[in-house]
């Protein structure tokens, strides 16, 4: 893969651990609430410490994701959002924030736009991660070779049952950081945390140098202070669309977005 | 974006773009399945419920009327309605319940569309005394409320999906989303030759003795093959399966999978996804799908719940591009049309899906010369779509 390009997202996470911090990499999806609540969004998460911004495109049959961002892709869809706007909101977003993006979809638009196209005009509007849920190592690899041309990491994920030598694979094929998935389960938001997710951190932390950052179904304090020292990054996505999505006005979900921005980014940056 | 062709594949459709959760529960299945599928005694169990419990061999009866009706040629009907339950999807069910009890799995889970597959589902599950839960789009739960009753009496729990279109599209991506939940006890029975691999291949596996019995039959009737295969396409188990042992004489076989027309393909309302979908990616599969430009998936339309998917089996994206088989679709009217003709012709109710075969047999017929001959298959009974008029 691109090993002599260096990262910008491995970067922010090496920046990060000579303090001993970790990352907060909050999930939103494009065109959510609306097209300009989503700038608005970004911009609040950017404001308040977002090491990493993950930016959904949304698909109308999302399979990885619970109810939650069921929802905001439908009222995304619903508000004309495809591929192009996703694209050309983010280039918008690089005239004045240099914040790391990941963009999150599932690899049917990415098809359909073309593999070559996508990952070409995605570096030009400032694309600086991908992460396909439904395309796992044995279908990637066909692929692979489209992102050796381009600097888009491209972010794998590894799950508690993937099994030791697939594990292996993955974290050799995956650049920028591993996203590890700490349910056995769709996103959405849980209370607590498995044990068994420590053992899964460990484990991979003896197989890899890469980044960690983990996420679906974390939302509460509690349990990113139980789990924060096992990794390098935490992802929140439901849970701060669920404050959008519940408050009674934009206005007031923005500030409830940044009371929990603050909130979490004490706990990992302390 | 050519791709070599490797396992899991039929060309280049196929694959199993599925999330990482999922991965290791379908390498589990496809090395039960492949272990299975040569094991004496698992093969020699399956025939004995196909036989005593599902009805099998199912006949191959020559409708006299209706080829009179139709034309001059022969028409044959394979009596996949007289099935136990009134469809071919306990071949299916069967098979894969058995393979889930040997694999220790303790629930089954399936999505269904008409119902067909659910009720099948939830009759292997009650034989082999396992608990299940069947996905079902609301929308497909009003129109074919008998098959609900049917899944509940044989202890069933129906899960009403409200997501989406409401239809078998979306009770697939909630089974799938369900079954990432519970991958280490669960077994997910897909329906049709759909979803990642090995399912299509698996299913295929399990739907082609209709094809092998029907191969049997003519040559006893008629001492020939025939020279017409019809069959309709939802997902595709019922075509491939009648197809498979008879793709190798495809020069002098015609093979034609009928897709659902719906209100005309202008009207943009219908489930040809053969006909007029994209290639593109869609419940785990590389397969053809009906999307918009940007790769959004569409909802389909047919006022046959089993046609009415918005994605196909990808061996059947395969066949259409080798030109082995080929796929028409008949529009709602001619299916009806069609329905009402076997009923009032042979007294045979045909389920809408398999009305649209007759119907593109009825299309054919015509033209033929009388020593031709046509097999339609009859994938299930009519019951289902009387009852919820
Ligand atoms: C009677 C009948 N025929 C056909 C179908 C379509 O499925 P497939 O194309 O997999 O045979 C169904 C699906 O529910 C069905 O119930």
């Amino acid at each position: 893969m691109n090993k002599n390009k260096s990262s910008i997202i491995e970067k922010v996470f090496e920046d990060l651990r000579k303090n001993e911090r970790k990352a907060f990499i909050p999930f939103i999806t494009c065109g959510f609430p609306t097209p300009d609540g989503f700038f608005k969004l970004f911009e609040t998460l950017d404001k308040n410490g977002a090491d990493i911004i993950e930016i959904g495109i949304p698909f109308s049959d999302p399979l990885a994701d619970g109810p939650i961002i069921q929802t905001t892709s439908k009222i995304a869809l619903e508000n004309g959002v495809n591929t192009d706007v996703v694209l050309k909101s983010i280039a918008k977003i690089r005239k004045s924030s240099d914040t790391p993006i990941a963009v999150m979809t599932y690899f049917n638009t990415i098809y359909h736009y073309g593999l070559e196209k996508f990952l070409k005009n995605a570096e030009n509007a400032g694309i600086n991660g991908l992460i396909i849920p439904d395309l796992p190592l044995e279908e990637f690899i066909c692929y692979e070779s489209y992102f050796s041309r381009v600097s888009i990491n491209n972010i794998m994920l590894a799950s508690l049952t993937s099994g030791r030598e697939r594990l292996h694979t993955i974290v050799k094929k995956s650049r920028g950081f591993i996203y590890c998935i700490s349910v056995k389960g769709v996103t959405g938001i849980r209370n607590s945390i498995s044990p068994e997710v420590i053992d899964f951190l460990k484990n991979l932390r003896k197989i890899t140098s890469l980044p960690l950052a983990l996420g679906f179904g974390l939302s509460s304090r509690e349990q990113i202070r139980q789990i924060k020292d096992y990794c390098d990054g935490i992802i929140i996505g439901s849970k701060i669309l669920s404050l959008i999505l519940e408050a009674d006005n934009f206005k007031q979900g923005i500030s409830k977005v940044e009371d929990f921005t603050l909130g979490v980014n004490n706990i990992l940056k302390s | 974006m050519k791709k070599s062709v490797k396992k899991g594949y039929f060309g280049e459709f196929g694959g199993s773009y599925v999330p990482e959760i999922l991965v290791s529960a379908l390498k589990e299945l496809e090395k039960n399945y492949f272990k299975y599928k040569r094991d004496k005694k698992f093969k020699e169990e399956l025939a004995y419920y196909l036989k005593n419990y599902a009805g099998r061999p199912t006949p191959l009866y020559y409708a006299e009327r209706l080829s009179k009706k139709f034309g001059k040629a022969k028409i044959y009907l394979k009596r996949e309605d007289l099935c136990h339950l009134g469809a071919h999807k306990i071949n299916n069910t069967i098979g894969q319940t058995l393979l889930a009890r040997k694999m220790g799995k303790k629930f089954i889970i399936a999505e269904t569309g008409a119902g067909q597959h659910g009720v099948a589902t939830a009759a292997a599950a009650a034989l082999f005394d396992m608990k299940c839960k069947i996905f079902m789009g609301s929308k497909d739960i009003r129109r074919q409320s008998s098959n609900v009753h049917r899944m509940k009496l044989m202890g069933a729990e129906v899960v009403e999906v409200s997501s989406g279109s409401r239809t078998l599209k979306d009770a697939v991506n909630e089974t799938l989303r369900y079954w990432v939940s519970r991958v280490d006890d669960t077994y997910y029975v897909l329906g049709s030759v759909v979803g990642p691999h090995p399912y299509p291949a698996m299913v295929r596996d399990f739907q082609t003795i209709i094809g092998k019995e029907t191969k049997k039959q003519i040559m006893d009737i008629e001492g020939r093959l025939p020279d017409y295969i019809i069959a309709c396409v939802g997902g595709g188990s019922n075509s491939i399966g009648i197809f498979y042992p008879f793709l190798k004489y495809a020069d002098s076989v015609r093979l034609i999978g009928v897709e659902a027309g719906g209100k005309g393909i202008r009207s943009r309302k219908h489930g040809a996804t053969l006909g007029f979908g994209k290639k593109g990616i869609f419940h785990g599969a590389f397969s053809y799908v009906l999307q918009d430009n940007y790769g959004q998936i569409e909802e389909a339309y047919s006022i046959s719940a089993g046609l009415d998917y918005p994605g196909v089996g990808p061996e059947h994206s395969y066949l259409k591009e080798k030109g082995i088989v080929k796929y028409e679709y008949i529009v709602d009217s001619e299916a009806l049309e069609a329905f009402r003709v076997l009923s009032e012709y042979e007294g045979i109710i045909p389920a809408y899906e398999s009305s649209h075969a007759l119907a593109y047999a009825a299309k054919l017929a015509p033209a033929l010369d009388k020593n031709k001959v046509i097999i339609v298959n009859l994938s299930g009974r009519g019951d289902k779509d009387i009852e919820n008029k």
